[in-house]
């Protein structure tokens, strides 16, 4: 308990230092998203519009350290200012509406390629030099390192066009509004398979590679050879003895991806033109959307911390030498 | 430390069936230079109630010998002959699940390094019960009951069933893996170094326990070790073991006062004894032999003091050196009696 305590300030200081950076940074480059705005414009800006403009955006001629504090309390209240290139939309409900999407598709794809590839890996190296581990981890490397947008297109290509068993792009067909009907899930879930397919194929050679090292090096160790002397069922010393210990530099790894998912993935929604943060974020770098950019990047910082916090909750649970340290 | 009298010496590993029967093992490593032989035709019984010393330097093949009896032994190493009965039946003929079985219900292992053999990540308690619900098919509240009174044995309290091993000293941790092999009162116990990683004091305190229980339980113990004190101290009968091959074997009293093969003598003068008047140690020259090239005749002759021409190239077999005494040199002239042994 006190370690997570521990652990917990540790990332509040860590959030704390990223909202900051986030406040400075933008406000050490020159200029400001109004003179932006009014360039971009190109046309006559009354100076009160300006004015309200600028008030809109929190600049404002107050000291730094009183914006600060106003910075801060409106994170908390979830307002991270109004979107430039989607004016006069805010941050919040901009990210807002892409959010769902990358989680479903990111969440998807890296719970399907954890499990599997984790899994794979355990099999192969408790097979060692067996069929399953000599064949799968240098084709799923194979596969893994064809250039990704290749690779989709060559699946949307395959199942989209020439096949025709799978939607070519969106996340759901037009002319569905949301709802809880089973067509509209079952239309979102036939969208979701190419995509989501894609990422595993491509991420499930390194979770495979790593869990099978892992393994191979736990299946070497003493209590090991002591759970066969005890003669317990060769599936229980797989799982509970040895996957059981291999696992655990896995669980860091799935934290750090779990965290990364909300930073979407733009090649996939790009080829296949689904919705998603990825894509986003790349538009608003390009449009020279700061407070849509510090949004977004902000809400992937706050994501990779408390990813970071679910997973040392995690790894409390199953690795008991930590709650002493 | 209880002594045995005369007479318990005699009797114990000659009356009835022997408990452990292994004959004329031979196991290979497969190594990429060649094949090494490890254990190279080696014989003993281990009779009911008998505690069996098996001694040599590191890389001997004691070791080798503990796996090849659980046939815990996985590639590269190989048992390419002889037989291992337990109880009468070759373990070497057993299948998969019949040898999963055999272990730990008749033939259970205390390993060298007791800060290893527990797995780090589940209580003592489940490491115990899973003793229990795969070999009896216990359940889980009947197996804890018998867990608890498995740690009470060992003298840890019943509450360290909740315990993760690393909550545990060295000294506990081991006690708990004694305990978890004592679980189903096999009728052997193989003690793979079992007191190595820890201290003197430590080390004699389960020395003791180990006995009391042996003497409680009445299981047989096939007991290795590197220190010949040790050894001397607890078991009934023990053998010297060289390069693979076994050098001398004798009950432990006989071997301690009178050894016979140079290499016994040699490997006595090395220990410290724990009573009596101080001695100067002498340590044995050089290394022991590569195994993968061993020396031709007797395998000990590079080191030995004593050594002939002759033990350059006749290897010498293990017969009677004395009454119960054998020994494997041609230096020990054989010993001849009328009885049983005659036959040889």
């Amino acid at each position: 308990m006190v370690f997570l305590l521990r652990r917990l300030g540790f990332y509040v200081i860590a959030f704390w230092a990223c909202i900051t950076l986030n406040f400075f940074l933008p406000r050490l480059m020159p200029g400001d998203p109004v003179s932006r705005m009014f360039s971009q414009v190109q046309s006559q800006m009354r100076p009160d519009q300006v004015d309200a403009l600028r008030r809109l955006f929190g600049l404002d001629d107050r000291p730094l350290w009183e914006q600060y504090f106003t910075y801060i309390g409106k994170i908390f209240r979830g307002d991270m200012g109004i979107s430039l290139s989607r004016f006069p939309a805010p941050v919040s409900e901009v990210i807002g509406s892409q959010i769902g999407w990358t989680l479903l598709l990111g969440g998807t794809s890296l719970a399907i390629a954890v499990v599997l590839g984790n899994f794979l890996g355990v099999l192969a190296a408790w097979r060692r030099g067996k069929f399953l581990d000599s064949v799968f981890p240098p084709l799923l490397i194979f596969v893994g390192s064809f250039p990704y947008f290749w690779l989709a297109m060559a699946a949307l290509y395959l199942f989209g066009i020439t096949l025709g068993w799978l939607p070519l792009n969106h996340a759901f067909s037009t002319g569905l509004s949301a709802s809880f009907s089973l067509k509209y899930i079952g239309d979102v879930a036939a969208h979701l398979i190419l995509p989501a397919l894609t990422i595993v194929l491509v991420s499930i050679g390194g979770w495979m590679l790593g869990m099978r090292n892992t393994m191979i090096a736990t299946t070497a160790e003493d209590y090991i050879t002591m759970a066969r002397a005890k003669g317990l069922r060769p599936a229980r010393i797989m799982f509970q003895y040895a996957a059981r210990n291999a696992m655990l530099p896995s669980v860091t790894s799935f934290g750090m991806s779990l965290g990364f998912v909300v930073g979407g993935a733009l090649l996939t929604e790009t080829v296949f033109a689904y919705p998603g943060i990825g894509y986003q974020l790349l538009t608003s770098v390009q449009a020279l959307d700061y407070p849509l950019t510090q949004g977004i990047f902000l809400t992937i910082t706050a994501a990779v911390l408390a990813a970071n916090f679910l997973v040392d909750i995690i790894y409390v649970r199953l690795d008991p030498r930590v709650r002493v340290s | 430390m209880q002594t045995l009298t005369e007479q318990d010496r005699g009797n114990i590993g000659r009356a009835a069936a022997p408990v452990l029967s292994v004959k004329n093992l031979q196991v290979h490593y497969t190594a990429e230079s060649g094949d090494v032989t490890a254990v190279d035709g080696v014989s003993f019984d281990i009779g009911a109630g008998e505690v069996f010393g098996l001694a040599g330097e590191s890389g001997c093949g004691k070791s080798t010998i503990a796996n090849a009896v659980m046939r815990l032994l996985q590639t590269p190493a190989k048992i390419t002959g002889g037989s291992i009965e337990l109880n009468g039946r070759n373990l070497l003929d057993l299948g998969e699940e019949e040898l999963r079985r055999t272990r730990w219900r008749d033939v259970a292992m205390v390993f060298q390094s007791a800060m290893n053999s527990l797995n780090p990540v589940m209580t003592i308690g489940d490491q115990i019960v899973d003793v229990f619900t795969t070999h009896e098919r216990m359940p889980k509240k009947a197996a804890r009951e018998r867990a608890a009174e498995l740690l009470k044995l060992v003298d840890i309290s019943p509450d360290r069933l909740k315990s993760y091993p690393h909550q545990l000293s060295g000294g506990m941790r081991q006690r708990a893996v004694i305990a978890i092999a004592l679980a189903l009162k096999p009728s052997l116990l193989i003690m793979d170094e079992p007191t190595t990683a820890l201290d003197v004091v430590v080390q004699q305190e389960i020395m003791h326990q180990i006995k009391e229980l042996q003497q409680q339980l009445g299981f047989s113990i096939l007991f290795i070790t590197h220190d010949i004190s040790l050894m001397v101290e607890l078991s009934h009968r023990m053998a010297v073991m060289y390069a693979g091959k076994l050098v001398e074997v004798a009950p432990s009293k006989d071997m301690l006062e009178n050894p016979l093969h140079p290499y016994t003598h040699a490997l006595m003068g090395a220990f410290p004894p724990l009573t009596g008047p101080r001695v100067e140690l002498t340590g044995i020259p050089d290394a022991p032999p590569n195994m993968a090239h061993p020396p031709t005749g007797c395998r000990f002759h590079p080191r030995c003091p004593l050594a002939i021409d002759a033990c350059r190239t006749i290897e010498p077999l293990l017969l009677p050196g004395a009454e119960n005494h054998d020994a494997a040199c041609l230096l020990v002239p054989e010993y001849v009696v009328p009885s049983e042994r005659s036959s040889r």
